[in-house]
């Protein structure tokens, strides 16, 4: 069977469009910005949390004279050298700072470029005591910086469209969000990738993990590391959820259901072991996918209910002028 | 490729309203800026993450720049197995009259302490290894210092891993956590 040169042409033709649609629809079909302001707040809260919790231990874990001196501070890029306690609780300082204009939304692009580069400087003075969470925390602030955060519920709104604007988004191409987006789900997918120990297979990795001392936070609870039917359905949960969150994050009808889960999974987490910053960081990320459309709808219907409530007001104040 | 916007919604008050991110698609510059970023900061995020073979440390080249500036991948939380033992670390300080105590990590709540304590509790996961060895005399020369009496310090101190092996959990629901074991891996003496 042979193919015209015509024919050929039109299929690659046929092809180019098609791709390009895609390519239109995942990096620059424009949608609301509120999933991008809520994982802005998040993300804000997150670096608060971080810059507060390590002002109190500066002195014993990052000072000239602490536990780890500045010799063996790693050789790797450090972005600004941070040696002394003064100039780590200056760099604080500011992170405390970053973190409020970033929740308010003033400027956060070039806050959650400065936070970053603080957060890397911070960490990498002492790489002794950095977790997967403090690392997850600073990859998703520089993320995020290649997004248009500041787009709804943000003082840069206001100070653009007046003050009736803050309860309004911007429409905004997505291509920024897409990496926060894969950077989520890769850390899902590779969590469960590498998971292929005996005690993960055999449903009682949870119970070894929750008896570690030196990771719980409010002690062991007997019916999660001695109840074999809670610990097997915790344990094969975890894998299913990991793995369904690093595939199906993509089928917009499954999203709701998964980020409920995910938040459960990381509040749980949070809540029963020292894990750090790691499940607010994921929830500023997962917060990426929620429904743009859907959060437009509730925003609109919100500003359609206030503008009646002012209307009928102002109704009432001129009748009662008029009597 | 443009960027088609719907009239109806980009603007607010008659105005359009597009963000500096969403503008730099209407430029062939910044349409190529943009492409640019996108592939290579998902080929950052992607490929570290490929499993360890020959192929994959001859391109580690590749992503450097990514880890140096500090976007680092590295997602194997609690695996292959999360680790079967709980870890510690403390020292026995001696001093010259004989008497000795015991000094341990800090220990906070339960609430915002515990934002502090995992960084104390990642610090003894790292400093009893081997291969840290070169931190030890550091460690217990600080530990020395903060513990002086009348301006003296200890005259010995003697760091220790502590663990407890903990099996897996029994078919019958019956978890097994051994005590604690000790094993003292470095001694400072003041006056050496």
């Amino acid at each position: 069977m042979s193919v015209s040169s015509n024919e050929l042409r039109s299929e690659l033709q046929h092809v180019q469009t098609v791709i390009g649609d895609l390519g239109y629809r995942l990096f620059v079909s424009p949608r609301s910005a509120w999933p991008l302001a809520f994982a802005r707040i998040v993300i804000g809260i997150a670096i608060l949390g971080w810059a507060t919790s390590m002002w109190f231990d500066v002195a014993d874990l990052l000072g000239e004279n602490a536990i780890v001196g500045p010799d063996f501070t790693n050789d790797i890029n450090r972005w600004i050298e941070l040696d002394t306690e003064t100039s780590v609780r200056i760099a604080l300082a500011v992170l405390v700072a970053s973190s409020f204009a970033i929740i308010v939304g003033w400027r956060p692009t070039i806050w959650l470029g400065v936070a970053f580069v603080l957060l890397v400087a911070v960490q990498r003075r002492n790489e002794l005591i950095v977790n997967s969470g403090d690392v997850i925390l600073r990859n998703i602030v520089l993320l995020l910086a290649f997004t248009p955060t500041g787009a709804a519920l943000s003082v840069d709104r206001v100070r653009k469209h007046g003050r009736d604007a803050f309860f309004t988004s911007a429409q905004v191409a997505p291509w920024g969000m897409r990496l926060v987006q894969l950077q989520i789900m890769v850390v899902y997918l590779f969590a469960f990738w590498s998971k292929g120990g005996e005690l993960w297979r055999d449903g009682t990795a949870v119970s070894t993990a929750f008896r570690l001392t030196d990771l719980q936070r409010i002690g062991e609870l007997d019916i999660i590391v001695g109840n074999i039917y809670v610990v097997a359905f915790l344990t094969w949960s975890t894998l299913i959820l990991e793995l369904a969150l690093g595939t199906l994050l993509w089928v917009k009808r499954l999203r709701p259901i998964l980020i409920v889960l995910a938040v459960i999974l990381h509040l749980m987490i949070d809540s029963l072991m020292l894990v750090g910053f790691f499940g607010l960081a994921m929830i500023a990320g997962l917060m990426t996918f929620l429904d743009a459309d859907r959060l437009d709808e509730a925003f609109a219907h919100r500003a359609a209910g206030r503008a009646r409530t002012r209307s009928v007001d102002g109704q009432t104040k001129t009748d009662v002028r008029a009597a | 490729m443009t960027l088609r916007i719907p009239a109806e919604v980009v603007c607010h008050h008659g105005r359009v309203d597009l963000d500096a991110h969403s503008h730099a698609l209407h430029s062939r510059f910044g349409k190529l800026r943009i492409g640019i970023v996108i592939v290579v900061g998902s080929f950052w995020i992607l490929a570290p993450n490929m499993p360890s073979s020959g192929v994959r440390s001859q391109l580690d080249s590749l992503w450097r720049p990514a880890e140096e500036i500090g976007l680092v991948q590295d997602w194997g939380v609690f695996s292959p197995n999360p680790r079967s033992q709980s870890l510690d670390v403390r020292a026995r300080l001696e001093y010259d009259d004989g008497t000795t105590e015991i000094w341990d990590v800090p220990e906070f709540d339960a609430g915002f302490g515990a934002y502090r304590s995992y960084r104390w509790h990642k610090w003894q996961e790292r400093i009893r290894l081997d291969n840290r060895e070169i931190h030890w005399k550091p460690t217990a020369a600080w530990i020395a210092e903060r513990n002086d009496r009348d301006g003296v310090e200890p005259a010995r101190i003697i760091l220790i891993r502590r663990w407890i092996d903990h099996e897996p959990l029994r078919p019958d629901g019956q978890p097994i956590n051994n005590g604690w074991n000790e094993f003292e891996f470095y001694t400072w003496e003041r006056d050496s």
